[in-house]
């Protein structure tokens, strides 16, 4: 039997984690849920969803921050922002249809607690980079606050690093405040086509040491060109994307400046084509076909130092083999067929010092090959100090992360 | 101030730790004389001065890790310490406890510039990074006024900031891995040349941890091309609360300055007074907005910046002519601290940072506080963070003084709190601001916070007496409090 509970404030939400413990009972902590199933199987017969505690509570554009439950929908945030030309600038990315969820769904914590960010990763930080502060409560049952209301803090340990990507294992978040920025006026593409994936990764390279600013690196395989929105070129090489944002004289400044600085063919995206390209980059959107959903085709999430993706993307692509998409610094693979081929990601991945997270895959093979990546003794160590720390009856979560 | 009481035992066995600690640390690595110590015995916060029970200098991770493990073993408590330019008492030593000093570890290590990261030892400075990667056209963001002297390392444990944090953001958003050992003596390798690795995020959190969960032993910073152009504006206005206004407008229209600072009356006027820097006398405020990126960018921007400073009822509008003049600027800025040096024979800086909006009501707040505890006060902030940093200006030897300056900035912080803002937006709580932790966080906040300090540290030997006012044990945090009373799911299966 699966009972779901689903707090509309804190109030309820403390006596709701308090009731668990008191039952012994672990739960699967979601958002609105549209990605429960990135992270290992959590045993769990109850689930604990936390899209009730909604509403903002506070906004002040002027300020660079907002305040809301932590439930409250991505969509919502974003529109309210949108309407005073702000936006969140990791540019969190939409995972639910990877999972064949509806897009849209998910929730600002949710996105915080998976500490998921998009394009711009490259040059605006991470989510918690974003992550100013919030309300919680652990698995003790105790509500309790970290960080701040401001822009710039130092007060005691920074919690909501530790909260941003816990995937709910140590606390279910109540309420966040989140710095928002500017939203560029234009958005354009620089598209370098027919590369070979080395020459690509080295024009990517060149453009982020570069003085003009760009604010999304992507290489874009043929096999992969089709499945974005159009505009790109069909070729039998890579496409090199380069995007800037900005006022528009700069975006178109930057651009010819950056074209003849890297030579070769090239082609631009206006703004509602960028910005359409790198939403589907963001999203993983080639990924979302029916039919990888439906099977819950392994996808890997790469994190990579930028220079050392072309060799990675190299070696996999000769084996296990599959299918790619880099953006900046994060790579996506699938491979192909439905094998994981995890001992070979995760070889490859580790070879240059990097991270590889099972995003996708059938509940028997995350349960079987784990998620994310293995940490040092040491490091397990601390983590579960944490753990019992914030969650000594093992209510929230349970495995979700490993072990 | 209060510290944790001394431990007579391990006082006691001081010269059998001399031993073991020079049988890891040979030749002057060691510090055991008097004179020699007394030149750990504070750090940037003055105010307050201890000596340190002995100093260890170790050269290599491997002896860190041998020290701390001794240390542990014999449960002797250790004080981190990087370059002792902080200015909260993060490195204030403890009569019965081993100050840990990084200096030895001054090289970089690697250069990356592929991967636009520089792998380094704690001990360079963070100046240095910059200097080490200028000629081919990079740098490192965050820059603490400090900078010539504060290491990387210390820069880490306070998550240090600097003027450009606005645009580029503090310590923790600039680096993405160290190596940290542990009071146990492990050494742990967190995060790389990637972003966002998968796992708690532990980089995260030992980034202003102020040395309470391990010691860095090493550090790699993201670093960026250097903009293009660098362009800055002075402006004069006629009230804390024109200028105020002027830097909401400001990031309202979708501007974000690389740097925007603020300066009250008796600040521009001291700093004037000793920098020449062609300020306007005649101003209540005085603000330095500087813009980066590219030309065309940057044009636009000031273009803007300069219509609303008008709007805004500017009585003072000039924009750098030149890269000399743009430092003149600066100068004066950057003189400020030396400048109350001039006129006051000590001060201390308080660090709140405030919603911005509250600006003039909390500079209102603080001329009170001015006048109710008999001290002057200059103000200066990083404007566009809220950040503000109040000089309070006092004579040490005036024991009177001392405490009356004490009790003015803690009402400054404590106005700050209650004004929705934090007790410190880069300088770290250390022993300074550790007694108003209360004010912003209750107990269960505070216990949850050790919760973390326990994973690391559970005998609670690293750095104790800073950050809280009261360190829990361990083995008490841990215990689950069962809360009886209503199950409000009774459907729920039990296991």
């Amino acid at each position: 039997m699966d009972v779901q509970v689903r707090p509309a404030d804190e109030s309820e939400l403390i006596d709701a984690i308090r009731g668990l413990t008191a039952a012994g009972t672990p739960a699967q902590v979601n958002g609105a849920g549209t990605k429960q199933r990135f992270g290992r199987p959590v045993n769990a017969a109850a689930t604990l969803q936390l899209d009730g505690l909604t509403g903002i509570e506070a906004y002040a554009p002027d300020e660079l921050t907002l305040t809301c439950g932590a439930g409250t929908s991505l969509a919502t945030v974003e529109s309210l922002l949108r309407e005073h030309d702000q936006e969140l600038a990791f540019e969190p990315p939409d995972l639910g249809p990877l999972y064949g969820e509806p897009a849209g769904g998910a929730t600002i914590g949710g996105v915080l607690g998976c500490n998921l960010a998009g394009s711009r990763r490259v040059r605006a930080g991470g989510a918690r980079d974003h992550f100013l502060g919030f309300r919680a409560v652990s698995g003790r049952g105790e509500a309790f606050k970290a960080g701040g209301h401001v822009v710039k803090n130092v007060s005691g340990y920074d919690l909501c690093k530790l909260l941003a990507g816990s995937f709910g294992t140590l606390a279910a978040l109540s309420e966040v405040t989140v710095k928002v920025l500017p939203r560029a006026v234009r958005t354009g593409t620089l598209l370098l086509p027919g590369r070979s994936v080395d020459d690509a990764v080295g024009l990517l390279i060149a453009a982020w040491q570069s003085r003009l600013e760009p604010s999304g690196l992507g290489c874009v395989p043929p096999e992969i060109a089709p499945l974005l929105p159009p505009g790109l070129p069909a070729d039998a090489g890579c496409i090199a994307a380069i995007r800037f944002e900005g006022p528009e004289g700069s975006v178109l400044d930057r651009i010819t400046r950056m074209r003849e600085r890297l030579g070769g063919a090239s082609l631009q995206l206006g703004d509602a084509e960028s910005r359409a390209v790198w939403k589907a980059i963001t999203d993983a959107a080639p990924f979302a076909d029916s039919a990888s959903v439906q099977a819950e085709r392994p996808l890997w999430r790469l994190s990579l130092p930028p220079a050392a993706a072309a060799g990675v993307i190299d070696r996999l692509v000769g084996r296990p083999g599959g299918v790619w998409l880099l953006d900046g610094g994060m790579l996506w693979f699938a491979p192909t067929g439905d094998a994981s081929a995890s001992a070979a990601v995760r070889a490859e991945t580790e070879r240059v010092g990097g991270a590889a997270t099972l995003l996708r895959a059938p509940p028997s093979v995350r349960a079987a090959e784990g998620v994310f990546p293995r940490q040092s003794d040491g490091i397990e160590r601390i983590a579960a100090a944490i753990r019992f720390g914030f969650d000594p009856a093992g209510v929230l979560n349970p495995g979700r992360m490993g072990a | 101030m209060r510290m944790p009481e001394p431990d007579a035992a391990v006082i006691a066995a001081r010269t059998e730790l001399v031993a073991a600690l020079r049988a890891i640390v040979p030749g002057e690595g060691v510090i055991e004389e008097e004179r020699e110590l007394l030149a750990y015995e504070t750090d940037g916060l003055t105010a307050y001065r201890e000596l340190p029970m002995l100093v260890v200098l170790p050269e290599t991770t491997e002896q860190v890790a041998a020290v701390l493990k001794l240390c542990h073993g014999r449960g002797v408590k250790i004080v981190p310490r990087g370059a002792g330019t902080g200015l909260s008492g993060g490195a204030l030593p403890l009569r019965d406890g081993v100050t840990l000093g990084l200096g030895r570890f001054n090289r970089i290590l690697e250069i990356d510039y592929d991967n636009l990261c520089v792998v380094t030892q704690p001990g360079v400075t963070n100046l240095a990074i910059t200097r080490a990667v200028e000629d081919q056209g990079f740098y490192y963001a965050p820059d603490p006024s400090s900078q010539i002297a504060c290491s990387i390392g210390g820069n880490v444990a306070e998550n240090s900031g600097g003027v450009h944090c606005l645009k580029y953001g503090v310590t923790t958003n600039n680096i993405t891995g160290v190596e940290l050992v542990t009071m146990a003596g492990d050494v742990l390798r967190i995060g790389g040349r990637h972003a966002d690795p998968a796992g708690y995020d532990l980089l995260g959190v030992i980034t202003g941890s102020e040395g309470l969960l391990g010691v860095i032993t090493e550090v790699t910073v993201k670093i960026r091309p250097k903009p293009e152009c660098t362009r800055a504006a002075l402006l004069g206005f006629p009230s804390i609360r024109a200028g105020a206004t002027c830097v909401s407008r400001v990031i309202s229209e979708g501007i974000i300055p690389a740097g925007m600072e603020m300066m009250d009356k008796f600040a521009i006027e001291a700093a004037e007074a000793f920098a020449h820097a062609g300020y306007p006398l005649d101003a209540e405020s005085l603000l330095i907005v500087e813009l980066d990126g590219t030309v065309s960018e940057v044009d636009d921007g000031m273009e803007r910046v300069i219509a609303i400073a008008r709007e805004c009822d500017a009585t003072h509008v000039r924009e750098n002519a030149d890269e000399a003049e743009r430092e003149r600027f600066w100068s004066g800025r950057k003189a400020a601290f030396p400048a109350m040096g001039r006129l006051s024979p000590d001060y201390i800086c308080m660090d709140g940072t405030i919603p911005r909006g509250r600006l003039p009501d909390v500079l209102d707040g603080i001329t009170a506080l001015s006048r109710k505890h008999d001290l002057r006060v200059a103000n200066v902030f990083h404007a566009g963070d809220g950040n503000l940093h109040p000089l309070i200006l006092y004579d040490a030897n005036d024991s009177d003084q001392l405490a009356r300056a004490e009790a003015f900035g803690a009402d400054i912080l404590k106005l700050c709190v209650a004004e929705g803002g934090v007790l410190s937006g880069e300088h770290g709580i250390g022993v300074e601001k550790r007694d108003l932790m209360p004010t912003m966080f209750d107990d269960t906040d505070l216990k949850h916070q050790q919760r973390l300090k326990c994973a690391f540290d559970p005998d609670g030997l690293l750095n104790p007496g800073k950050m809280f006012p009261e360190l829990h044990r361990c083995a008490e945090l841990g215990k689950m409090h069962v809360h009886h009373g209503k199950l409000p799911f009774p459907d729920l299966p039990r296991f």
